[in-house]
């Protein structure tokens, strides 16, 4: 999935060939491959794994040594621990929810409305002819990969 | 030339690269307010298409979306998204929306999208996913729409758990599956397959410790398999500030990325050891529930489509999915883009949208 600004929303560009805005933008595009070519090699490593997970497994032993320490300190003065409050406010979200699902089905309800579910469009609809004239995209069983596939 | 003159053409040009660099600075302190404005505004709206809420049970929400047409196709339509993110990818704008667009040609459209998991859903597996949450959703639809089969987009990981159900889930309602860059031969994820090796990488400390996955590692894991993505983002939005639908599309994906969701420990643990490790969809061994799901199972139509320039799911990865697959009826599209803007950028208007429609629209009736 990944920062979907980057992938997305680049596909635009300025109409001028010759434009700053369009040479700019192929500037930045060059320097991004270039970049993600070269931390792909640099971390694509067998050392850069094995020190990621190291530096992981220390974070994450850190942690629960703390926690667990954190928990006994609190238990002894009869308090709460942080899983206890988050178990908490899990329940009350949960709550919150339904009571936001409930409220938002009041109206409806109470107006005597409709449910905006129940008139339901026929289901009749057959696709256009141009749809099914072709036997690559109407369903003709072709078992091809690659059939639709686009030139580079 | 006399020295007055030359003088004179000094004075000239110190003033041109003078007004030039005041222009430049200009420029650049407005479209740093512009960029300050923007990151103090309110986030994009997003998800825009009315829609009802049908099932919430924990992390699952089921929505259905309100026709636009007055007759749609007999067979309804299940979106259902990847786990790492939120559906409104499908819904980012008007007019940038591959909801929008199945219902504008004629769909009865439903989403399976995601909710945070809490602490208390860290045992969610892949049998909750394939065997309750889409079965769920499923009957849910049968119920409401009164049709017995139903057609299944997977996006990603969606499609992976689409895959899980249509195989364990042989006797219906599944008419069709289309599965958006879905990879299968969890050995070709490249980087991935680097970090996540048995040898250093502890899943079970992790889960263990962690219970969730948080929404940090999910994100760190994605950033870092293209680094340079965010600062180039960035930079392609100072040169088009001035560009409104630019800039309105990069904050709706912004946003996007923003909002990644947790993970649910088990499912990770029972990711990465069954898929990843042990490449389990691929060889057809894996198991869900004490039910095989061997893709050779799924005989319904299916349609599988790539990106080109894909970096989580790469082509090797996606590319076997057809010969695993039981179906006769079985098709591929291969689409320039990556791994996004297949599903949501302007290609995804002109390229993806209108063949998915196609081959779905000839199944539907």
């Amino acid at each position: 999935m990944a920062n979907g600004a980057g992938d997305g929303a680049n596909g635009k560009r300025s109409n001028t060939a010759n434009d700053l805005g369009a040479q700019w933008q192929d500037m930045i595009g060059q320097w991004e491959r270039g970049f993600d070519a070269l931390a792909t090699q640099l971390m694509g490593t067998e050392g850069f794994a094995r020190a990621m997970n190291q530096g992981q497994q220390a974070g994450l032993a850190f942690q629960k040594t703390l926690g667990e320490a954190v928990n006994r300190q609190l238990a002894a003065l009869d308090l709460p621990t942080g899983e206890s409050i988050r178990a908490l406010h899990e329940t009350l979200l949960r709550i919150e929810r339904r009571l936001d699902h409930l409220e938002a089905r009041l109206p409806v309800a109470t107006a005597g409305a409709a449910d905006p579910a129940v008139p339901q469009p026929s289901r009749t609809k057959q696709p256009p002819v141009e749809y099914t004239a072709q036997p690559a995209a109407a369903g003709a069983p072709t078992g091809a990969p690659g059939a639709g596939q686009e030139a580079a | 030339m006399s020295t007055t003159a030359t003088s004179a053409a000094a004075e000239l040009d110190t003033d041109g690269v003078l007004a030039q660099a005041q222009a430049f600075f200009s420029d650049l302190a407005g479209r740093g307010a512009r960029r300050l404005e923007l990151a103090t505004a309110a986030p994009e709206p997003v998800g825009l298409t009315p829609k009802d809420v049908v099932l919430e049970r924990g992390t699952l929400r089921l929505y259905h979306y309100r026709p636009l047409v007055d007759e749609v196709y007999r067979v309804p339509v299940l979106l259902v998204m990847a786990t790492t993110n939120k559906s409104f990818v499908f819904d980012l704008a008007p007019g940038q929306s591959m909801i929008e667009f199945l219902l504008q040609r004629g769909f009865d459209v439903y989403t399976l999208d995601w909710a945070p998991p809490t602490q208390a859903e860290r045992h969610l597996s892949l049998e909750d996913y394939t065997q309750d949450f889409i079965p769920s959703c499923a009957q849910a639809i049968q119920t409401r729409s009164g049709e017995p089969e139903l057609s299944i987009i997977g996006y990603c990981m969606g499609g992976v758990l689409s895959l899980i159900y249509a195989a364990t889930h042989r006797k219906g309602p599944l008419k069709n599956l289309a599965c958006i860059t879905t990879p299968v031969d969890w050995h070709q994820l490249g980087l991935m397959n680097v970090w996540n090796d048995p040898e250093y990488f502890d899943v079970d400390q992790l889960v263990d410790t962690l219970g969730i996955l948080p929404v940090e590692a999910v994100t760190r894991m994605f950033e870092m398999q293209r680094p340079a993505q965010k600062t180039a983002g960035e930079m392609r939005l100072w040169s088009q500030l001035a560009d409104p639908d630019f800039v309105r599309s990069f904050r709706a994906f912004e946003r996007w990325g923003e909002e990644t969701l947790p993970l649910a420990g088990e499912y990770v643990r029972e990711t990465t050891k069954a898929l990843c490790w042990d490449n389990q969809l691929y060889t057809g061994e894996l198991q869900v529930s004490g039910r095989s799901a061997d893709l050779a199972q799924i005989e319904v139509p299916v349609l599988s489509i790539v990106a080109q320039h894909d970096h989580l799911a790469p082509r090797k990865a996606t590319e076997p999915l057809l010969r695993l697959v039981g179906s006769e009826d079985k098709q591929e599209v291969l689409l320039k883009g990556g791994h996004v803007s297949l599903i949501a950028g302007l290609n995804a208007r002109r390229r993806m949208w209108p063949q998915l429609e196609r081959w779905l629209a000839v199944r539907s009736t």
